[in-house]
């Protein structure tokens, strides 16, 4: 499948927060947003999810416009992960991932033992099985951004969009979110990710974009668009680019 | 087109159901177990108690049953009715504007229906009018007030958060309604009519009779069955707007299902008893200690709950003292303590 975001603006009442946004995803693929806090990439993920109407342009998925598309719809084609984080009550593990099912069941249904083999079965897939029935208030930051991920997989979207899915993480954790979204892409999934590291999106990314002030900077491949100049000017401070032995390549501050 | 992995993972036999699952149905048919003892030991007890053979005389030759028959049929069975649907509504609806405004202080009076609901029984007393009127008066106060909330909601919410809106607009809303309440009793003649709306609004079951229940039945089924319906998708709500709107749901559409319902049950319910206060914040709290948070099950839980536990509350009211306590009084002198009980003894914040 393919994600089209073409020529996008979208806003709150009065401030246009992004404009001129244009990228492609497809299947299998990873892209990584990266940009400066409030450069607008929150509000970019709540245009292509349908959460804010975009003031120009469309995001079109396999060409199709899904600005008619009803939740339901939207929902069995993007999966959102959010950030980790604590609801007022302190549902289960399992009643968690299963939450995702309501864009499959009807108004006045409830999950059955299908939606529990596919809930379980995604938990499985997180390696977080054992924590089914843990309360979901009561396991670690990492544990709950990977329960976040499950609930995206038991959800059956092709696209997963995940908000900032390192961020708050230790770094073992951020390096096992990580390899899942690597595996996710391999599996078939198109995801769509924000990032604060660039690290990260040479890690994973197999395209990246930059965000400035509501403007796409650069889009492309990481190693072409992820340089000392496109980084140094989203962020507003000196940095190296270094390549390291094996190829890959790491962002480290200037200090000064 | 990628194909959707993970359905090959899969194992063909179905999963074990959960001890979690085995607990709450347990804890469920506990609840249904206490809710029918309360029905019954209600039913028997009282300033005149009524033994299982005169009921049985009562109810199969009404015509021949004489005081016992009066009592059994005219007094305490509607108001056993009136308990078990009031102590229902007010614990459903509390249960579901936690969920829905996502916090678990809420109570069904948070967006000014108890307010509105008061001052239309308040105006209606100091009028004079007859008890059918001011009920009529009370049930179309609390519904005015909620779509006063609501309406002035609305453009605001706009600009924000739409729930948090309601909320602090429902407080507002409340507080005029409170005002106007304490204007008409500045008004009333002291001597017959104040008194009245005093102990009108304290709440209580003294004065049901049948042909209010025959009014609350149906308005409260009409309240309970939606909010049954979709309680599985109240989970979701709790997630917050934006989240449950991005897993597929039309949160507009059901939050308005939400307090429409909330507002029958509890406009209702002011307009048969008056003010019954903490029924709706306490039982949900208990109800998710003992089945958990999860609203397939919890509101169930609260139903049967509420009812038993106001059950027990008015067999007190209407057997301890040769004069009645007022139905309100007792909850908040129990339900007040109680809620503390189960705060401190709360291990997971708030349950």
């Amino acid at each position: 499948m393919n994600l089209e975001v073409r020529n996008i603006a979208c806003g709150y009442a009065q401030r246009t927060v992004v404009r001129n946004i244009s990228f492609g995803l497809d299947s299998g693929e990873v892209f990584s947003l990266l940009g400066a806090n409030g450069s607008g990439k929150t509000t970019l993920f709540k245009a292509i999810l349908g959460l804010l109407r975009p003031s120009e342009g469309s995001v079109l998925v396999d060409g199709e416009d899904i600005a008619s598309w009803s939740r339901r719809q939207v929902a069995r084609t993007f999966a959102y992960v959010p950030q980790a984080h604590t609801p007022p009550f302190p549902f289960s593990v399992r009643d968690v991932v299963l939450m995702a099912r309501a864009a499959h069941l009807g108004i006045v249904e409830s999950p059955g033992r299908n939606d529990r083999m596919i809930a379980d079965a995604s938990l499985e897939t997180l390696g977080i099985a054992h924590l089914a029935d843990a309360h979901y208030t009561e396991i670690s930051g990492g544990e709950r951004q990977l329960v976040l991920i499950a609930r995206a997989l038991a959800q059956r979207s092709h696209f997963l969009m995940m908000d900032e899915p390192t961020s708050n993480l230790d770094f073992g954790n951020q390096v096992r979110v990580l390899r899942h979204i690597k595996e996710l892409a391999a599996r078939g999934f198109g995801l769509l990710t924000t990032t604060h590291v660039p690290d990260h999106a040479f890690l994973c990314a197999s395209r990246v974009a930059v965000l400035k002030d509501g403007r796409l900077l650069a889009s492309g491949a990481p190693d072409d668009v992820l340089t000392e100049g496109s980084l140094g000017a989203a962020y507003g401070v000196a940095l190296r680019i270094r390549l390291l032995e094996g190829g890959m390549r790491v962002c480290v501050p200037e200090m000064n | 087109m990628a194909a959707v992995p993970l359905q090959a993972k899969l194992s063909q036999t179905a999963p074990e159901r959960s001890w979690r699952t085995d607990r709450s149905s347990l804890a469920l048919a506990a609840l249904g177990a206490a809710f029918v003892a309360s029905l019954f030991g209600s039913l028997l007890f009282g300033r005149y108690p009524l033994s299982p053979s005169v009921w049985w005389h009562a109810l199969t030759n009404s015509a021949s049953a004489g005081v016992p028959g009066v009592v059994l049929l005219q007094v305490r069975l509607p108001r056993i009715f009136a308990d078990l649907l009031i102590g229902a509504g007010l614990s459903v609806s509390g249960a579901a504007y936690q969920g829905l405004f996502r916090n678990p202080m809420v109570s069904p009076d948070i967006l000014g229906v108890s307010a509105g609901a008061g001052l239309g029984a308040a105006a209606g007393i100091l009028f004079g009018l007859d008890i059918v009127a001011i009920q009529f008066l009370s049930f179309g106060g609390g519904l005015l007030a909620v779509l006063l909330t609501c309406a002035l909601a609305a453009p605001v919410s706009r600009r924000g958060d739409p729930v948090l809106t309601l909320v602090l607009v429902g407080i507002l809303v409340g507080a005029v309604f409170m005002s106007l309440i304490s204007l008409v009793k500045y008004v009333a003649d002291t001597n017959t009519k104040l008194p009245a709306i005093t102990f009108w609004l304290m709440g209580s079951m003294a004065a049901v009779n049948p042909r209010d229940v025959r009014l609350l039945a149906p308005i409260a089924i009409a309240g309970l069955v939606p909010l049954l319906l979709v309680r599985w998708r109240l989970n979701v709500l709790s997630f917050g707007e934006e989240e449950a709107r991005a897993l597929g749901i039309h949160t507009g559409r059901l939050r308005w299902t939400v307090i429409l319902a909330s507002t029958l049950l509890t406009a209702s319910s002011v307009a048969v008893a008056g003010m019954v206060g903490w029924v709706g914040l306490v039982i949900p709290h208990l109800a998710r200690m003992l089945v958990g948070p999860n609203y397939k099950v919890l509101l169930p839980a609260s139903l049967l709950l509420g009812s038993s536990y106001l059950l027990l509350v008015d067999d007190v009211a209407r057997s301890v003292s040769a004069t009645e306590i007022p139905l309100g009084i007792l909850t908040a002198l129990v339900g007040a303590p109680f809620f503390l009980y189960l705060m401190t003894r709360s291990k997971r914040g708030w349950v």
